[in-house]
């Protein structure tokens, strides 16, 4: 009887067993691809992502940002997660496509985390070297931000807006000679103290210039006697602070308002048109880094990344600051914009030959 | 097959792997399609490209061969002057102009001519301020122009023509000048029908030399040049990969088959000349010391135009030193004075990039000139010791990366490594043999010259006392020419501490070499850190290249 009974019981334990295994398994088991992560959306995301990432122990993250908000963000991030190596790529959106295209081919997949500009992030998406995501935090972003995948998931969100306008040193041009607009880059008084960043940022505002004013106006301008400098955005403002340039069309807002808040003799003004850079945030497809990757994308996203991104004095597509936005890639396909980038950059090269 | 076969194999195919496939994978790259539905199939639509544009090939030519020439004659005329003012004249100062020469390898190219930019910067920079209050005229040298670009580069190569013109100077036999002079020659007479001559062989092989090493620069082109709007053939092709939505290797490719084809056309004279130096043997075995010329009154003269060479080491570094203690770029005055600190030290050295970069360095360095120098030392064994009938091929191969400029070599390895499944792209590996690929024409004249110094005789010896040619060469030769090994690896170490432009295409995050990181620094605007970077930097290759020559002088090397 005894015996049966314990028979009876082990039987029943086996079944109870095996009946809900199953059923712990299916509630336990944890999202662990690429492809699960960057979707999963339970409440223990971040802890689950973290855990993950410190084993991973670093992250390769590529930035078109500039200045000091990128380190800041790396900063920030190591403090807030420690025991995960950050390794960033800094370059312009031009580098890192060609960083990209180069990994691929080699089939040799570095990047985990990517921060760059449309074009970039667009030819990315075509070449299917993106992983869609979603995450709680997206809910507050608004939509036009976010580029949809059509499956409630999305390939990246816009992170921050970088506006392109004219810088000025105080000290080098008189009030009276401030352009206002790009009709006033030809000012007599401006010959000679223009420069152009020959990065992305250059190229953007040639195609501003282009639509807005015609191939004449380039030319005319030439006579202006334009600099060109193979250095970021940023770099050519620490030019204009210097003095060494008097003044450039080719400076973020952003960069220009850290640097006269820190005392710089420069102001910064929107032109009629300001062409603008969403830098938008996603994850690499074949992210060797899994949960770094989509914990790194989540921080620079989400309030911690936002707030650095603020103080650096980024712009959010949601905001109004009284000037009319630009964007140039909008409604070009990769191959169009490939096209039409590099008429502006041949134009751009022809501006600054002497 | 016997041992020294099977050796001789494996440096064959060792130099070919090395060579062969990135001078295919350029041309191969020049001739096919990149991207689209056509992609791989051939092409000659990337010549097209760039021969349609007919007027922009010709002044890219153009810029480039005034470039070049400039840089060299103005490097030779001072150097040669200089050297000249050293050896056969009694101006003071030559210690320090030598002591600089040496110490000028020390210090990485784009380092020094940052330091340029922040003093003649036409606007801004210290020396046109300073020289503005002074003479009223500004600015007085604008250095974004092909004058102020010839000006630096030749500035870069002085040192080197300084210590290769003294050496001639140093052992022409005063002999011959003196039965010019018996024979009622005047000083100019004997200086043109003797002196000059004599001196000739070694005047153009120096001058083809700094001509064809200013063809290839990167540095000087793409930190002046491109903000000056003078492209030479260097800068274009970087901006073909890098100045562009997508980048066009093809393009690249394209003009780079143009920069090789020139660099190998000039080259030719050169053999030429170097091949027929015995002819105008100026070294015998005579012991003599050139007579030094009294210039009197105009000594001091002399002896300032020799401070010159240390002179313009300092001055990018004194610049350098300002910029690395000021939060941005200011002129020196009370107020700046206030604003100095180590700041841009401290964040320097806390970015874990910056630092892994020096680490980097030293890593990829050493195993470039490693590697190198025991490639080269076996080849040469091989081509001055053996009879093997095909040894020839060694030396030819090891020759080739010569018509490679840095950038060159940059992109064929680039693309090697993108297309073959070795998965060394994203690794400091890729730096590393693109380094050695590059430098083995110099590891093989390194071991080539010191074997030719050691006499068969020794190893025949052992030979007949019973020990195999391999065991004579490890036994007698390696002991006996290590020293000249040691050298050609000091050389090559150094020179890829500071090689930019091959490394620039091929880094990866966590792959940055220290030139890399300081073009990283310039270009996102990090002036004060850069500087700061900098200087600790040249003072590390500095002090190795003390060592070095110390080590050197000991073993009485040549460096």
């Amino acid at each position: 009887m005894k015996k049966k009974t314990t028979k009876a019981l082990l039987w029943a334990a086996v079944l109870v067993f095996l009946g809900v295994l199953p059923n712990a398994w299916g509630q336990g088991r944890k999202p662990a691809s690429l492809a699960e992560l960057a979707v999963y959306s339970g409440a223990d995301r971040e802890q689950l992502l973290a855990a993950g990432a410190k084993a991973e122990g670093k992250v390769v993250w590529y930035t078109s940002l500039a200045g000091g908000s990128f380190k800041e963000i790396i900063k920030a991030f190591g403090a807030k997660y420690s025991g995960i190596t950050v390794e960033t790529y800094r370059g312009s959106s031009k580098d890192i496509m060609a960083k990209v295209l180069a990994e691929t081919q080699a089939k040799r997949y570095l990047v985990d985390s990517i921060e760059s500009t449309p074009p970039v992030l667009k030819a990315m998406r075509d070449s299917k070297l993106l992983t869609p995501f979603n995450a709680p935090y997206l809910g507050k972003y608004p939509e036009q931000s976010k580029e949809k995948t059509g499956k409630g998931l999305f390939f990246w969100a816009s992170a921050r807006e970088s506006y392109i306008g004219l810088a000025y040193n105080k000290n080098s041009i008189p009030p009276a000679a401030v352009p206002k607009s790009y009709e006033d880059l030809l000012k007599p008084e401006l010959k000679g103290k223009l420069g152009f960043a020959t990065s992305d940022t250059g190229t953007r505002v040639i195609a501003a210039l282009l639509k807005f004013k015609g191939e004449d106006f380039i030319n005319k301008l030439k006579k202006q006697n334009i600099s060109l400098f193979a250095i970021s955005g940023r770099a050519l403002l620490d030019v204009v602070i210097s003095g060494e340039v008097g003044a450039s069309p080719t400076i973020f807002r952003n960069h220009a308002l850290v640097s006269i808040e820190q005392g710089a003799p420069v102001a910064w003004a929107p032109m009629e048109v300001v062409p603008t850079n969403a830098g938008g945030a996603a994850l690499a497809a074949y992210a060797p880094h899994p949960h770094a990757a989509v914990l790194l994308t989540d921080f620079i996203l989400g309030p911690d990344g936002q707030r650095i991104l603020e103080e650096f004095e980024y712009g959010s597509a949601s905001k109004d600051y009284g000037f009319k936005r630009w964007y140039p890639e909008e409604g070009l396909t990769t191959e169009q914009y490939e096209n039409a980038s590099t008429r502006w950059d041949k134009l751009l090269r022809e501006l600054g030959r002497k | 097959m016997d041992s020294t076969r099977w050796l001789f194999v494996f440096v064959l195919l060792a130099l070919a792997y090395l060579v062969i496939p990135p001078l295919f994978f350029i041309l191969y790259t020049s001739f096919v399609e990149e991207r689209g539905a056509a992609a791989g199939t051939f092409t000659l639509a990337h010549f097209a490209n760039i021969v349609g544009s007919l007027s922009e090939v010709r002044t890219l030519l153009w810029n480039s061969l005034i470039f070049s020439v400039g840089s060299a004659g103005c490097a030779l005329g001072v150097g040669t002057l200089l050297a000249w003012l050293a050896e056969r004249t009694n101006a003071p100062f030559r210690t320090m102009a030598y002591v600089s020469a040496y110490l000028s390898f020390g210090i990485p190219g784009i380092v020094k001519v940052i330091g340029w930019i922040l003093l003649f910067g036409p606007k801004a920079g210290i020396l046109n301020v300073a020289a503005a209050a002074l003479t009223g005229v500004f600015p007085i040298f604008n250095l974004f122009s092909m004058p102020g670009m010839i000006l630096i580069e030749g500035l870069l190569w002085t040192p080197v023509v300084f210590l290769l013109m003294a050496t001639p100077f140093r052992s022409m036999d005063p002999s011959l000048e003196d039965s010019a002079a018996v024979f009622g020659g005047s000083g100019w007479q004997v200086f043109k029908r003797v002196t000059l001559p004599l001196a000739l062989p070694s005047v153009l092989a120096v001058l083809i030399l700094t001509f064809v090493r200013s063809l290839e620069a990167f540095e000087i082109p793409a930190l002046i040049g491109i903000p000056a709007g003078i492209d030479v053939l260097t800068t274009q092709i970087y901006l073909q990969i890098r100045g562009g939505f997508l980048p066009k290797y093809g393009e690249a490719s394209a003009y780079s088959i143009l920069l090789m084809a020139l660099v190998g056309l000039s080259l030719i004279p050169y053999y030429r000349v170097t091949r027929h130096t015995h002819k105008f043997t100026t070294v015998t075995g005579k012991g003599f010391r050139p007579r030094r010329i009294d210039l009197a009154s105009w000594r001091w003269l002399g002896g300032f135009l020799l401070l010159l060479l240390p002179l313009v080491q300092v001055l990018p570094l004194g610049a350098l030193m300002w910029a690395s203690l000021l939060p941005f770029a200011k002129q020196p005055s009370a107020e700046a004075l206030a604003l100095l600190s180590l700041r841009n030290y401290a964040t320097a050295f806390a970015d874990n990039t910056i630092v892994g970069s020096i680490l980097n360095s030293l890593m990829v360095s050493l195993a470039a000139a490693t590697g190198t120098v025991l490639a080269t030392f076996v080849a040469s064994w091989f081509v001055v010791r053996t009879t093997i009938r095909s040894r020839w091929t060694l030396d030819q191969l090891a020759m080739v990366p010569l018509v490679f400029p840095g950038i060159v070599m940059g992109v064929a390895v680039l693309k090697m490594y993108l297309a073959i499944p070795l998965p060394i792209y994203g690794t400091i590996w890729i730096i590393v043999i693109a380094f050695m690929a590059r430098y083995l024409p110099y590891g093989m004249r390194f071991s080539h010259a010191g074997l030719l110094g050691i006499h068969r005789e020794l190893e025949e010896s052992a030979e007949v006392c019973g020990a195999t040619r391999v065991q004579a060469a490890r036994n007698i030769v390696i002991p006996l020419i290590l020293p000249a090994l040691f050298a050609g690896w000091i050389y090559i170490f150094l020179v890829t501490i500071r090689e930019l432009s091959v490394a620039l295409l091929l880094y990866s995050p966590g792959s940055q070499v220290i030139s890399v990181t300081i073009w990283e620094l310039w270009e996102n605007g990090h002036v004060g850190e850069l500087a700061a970077f900098s200087l600790v930097i040249t003072s590390g290759t500095v002090l190795l290249a003390i060592i070095f020559q110390r080590l050197a002088q000991r073993y009485s090397l040549q460096v």
